[in-house]
């Protein structure tokens, strides 16, 4: 008997409960009655009804009044609620579900329709119970993964260098914005074993958690490459070593890796299947920085040809992911290399306005993650 | 949103897709390709990329995949019909010359 659930019946006519007491006894329920809803209330102070069948009109509280009561009153967690009531008029009916009835039986009633609609009743908040329990159960879940997301977000930042002057004569600016708290994308700028200043930007294949750990070996196979030797061509091969032995064949990462001398004056690069970054002259030129170079991490033997060019103080390099090139507009135009270009033309450009520029475009909607990076040649006779 | 139709006859098969190839549909198009290769024995698998209008790196690392698993089996894959902006990616990336486009 305790399985089939509690049910409590209010009405000022003992006729009325009485008989229903009866049939839903005979049904298997435990039952409680009351005279009217504050007695129905003092009632439910002692215990939780899983369903309740109220008369409508009663003296002290009546049904919609006691209705109002029960469903505001989060304590009584939400009990079916079967209003009856002598008018069948379209009003009260109206006035009823307003106040949050569960459902309507008409006086005078067939019992066994009523039994028949309390236990369909019954079904219903056995289910509503089951989804309220798993809700509360996934809520629970996402709240942790979320958690751990964010602990993997800030581990992600710390692996990424702080904007600054990375010598004397460079500085650093950049922008980094994943989809999901982590992502694909990673950076680095530091100095190689041999003074040289080394750096990349890289975009693994997808977005999200995978990603995210294949960016932070790519970083660290960065690191132990560049202790060694400073040849933009040289780290990429390591690094393509160690994607291709290390992660599936769906996952391959586009890089742009270059060495800078210390003082600013000369700048070595490789690219391997990233859009191409541009270097902005202080003049106003704006080069594309596009030797040939395949994906890291699907040819095992793929070689990197390298290219140098000469810098000049304030000459700036920017490099992006096509997390900015490939931001969808509105009618589905992706936002292109071209309006990137011709943003970093003006004299006044700078990081913050051209995410400005590309959020406009997307409407603040990323697909993929998204980084700009800005190495910047500083004009030391200032 | 990616569909597609598919001829297969004997040792030969065509996906004509159309739509986008992304991270949101990449598990899709690779559950069926495994099934195909799995169901007939193929020595050339196509996909006419004439209504594909944008591949993101997860949809290129399907590919690259799908490659690999033909040439493993000794057969062979081919892209073909790309429009503008699918060249344009196939062109920075370097899978232009990868793919034989």
């Amino acid at each position: 008997m305790e399985g089939k659930g509690l049910i409590l019946i209010v009405d000022d006519e003992v006729r009325i409960t009485d008989i229903l007491n009866l049939y839903l006894k005979k049904e298997g329920y435990r039952t409680l009655t009351a005279g009217d809803g504050l007695q129905a209330l003092s009632a439910m102070a002692e215990t939780t009804p899983d369903l309740i069948i109220s008369d409508l009109m009663m003296p002290n509280m009546d049904g919609i009044e006691f209705c109002k009561e029960v469903k505001t009153r989060p304590e009584f967690s939400n009990p079916y609620f079967i209003m009856l009531t002598a008018k069948a008029t379209v009003d009260s009916k109206v006035e009823g579900l307003k106040i949050g009835a569960d459902d309507y039986i008409t006086k005078p009633f067939n019992v066994k329709e009523l039994v028949a609609r309390v236990n369909s009743a019954m079904r219903i908040k056995a289910l509503q119970n089951e989804i309220v329990e798993k809700n509360v159960e996934l809520e629970r879940y996402k709240a942790a993964m979320e958690n751990e997301l964010q602990l993997a977000a800030r581990f992600q930042e710390s692996l990424i260098p702080p904007d600054g002057d990375i010598s004397a004569g460079i500085r650093l600016t950049s922008i980094y914005q994943p989809t999901i708290h982590i992502g694909g994308d990673i950076f680095d700028v530091r100095h190689a074993g041999d003074g040289k200043i080394v750096f990349f930007v890289a975009d693994v294949t997808g977005h999200g958690i995978v990603a995210a750990v294949i960016s932070a070996m790519i970083k660290l196979s960065f690191i132990q490459a560049a202790a060694t030797t400073s040849s933009p061509s040289a780290i990429a091969e390591k690094v393509n070593h160690d994607i291709v032995s290390t992660t599936s064949e769906e996952h391959f990462a586009s890089v742009f890796l270059g060495s800078l001398d210390p003082d600013g004056s000369s700048l070595s690069f490789v690219r391997g299947g990233h859009p191409a970054p541009y270097l902005c002259r202080q003049k106003g030129e704006i080069l594309p920085l596009a030797p040939k170079g395949f994906l890291l991490g699907i040819d095992p033997d793929a070689q990197f040809p390298e290219q140098t060019v000469p810098l000049f103080p304030r000459d700036r390099i920017v490099m992006f992911t096509d997390g900015i090139s490939e931001a969808e507009g509105p009618n589905g135009e992706l936002f292109g290399t071209g309006r990137i270009r011709q943003y970093l033309a003006k004299p006044d450009a700078s990081l913050a306005g051209l995410r400005k520029l590309a959020n406009q475009w997307a409407g603040g909607q990323y697909q993929d993650d998204f980084t700009l990076v800005q190495l910047e040649i500083l004009d030391k006779t200032k | 949103m990616i569909e597609w139709n598919e001829n297969i006859s004997g040792e030969q098969a065509t996906l004509n897709l159309e739509g986008k190839i992304t991270f949101e549909n990449a598990g899709e198009l690779r559950n069926r390709v495994k099934a195909i290769l799995s169901e007939f024995p193929l020595k050339t698998l196509t996909f006419d990329l004439a209504g594909v209008r944008f591949v993101d790196s997860s949809g290129l690392g399907l590919l690259v995949s799908i490659k690999n698993t033909m040439v493993k089996r000794n057969g062979s894959f081919k892209i073909v019909n790309i429009t503008e902006t699918v060249r344009n990616i196939m062109n920075q990336t370097g899978l232009d010359k990868y793919f034989e486009i």
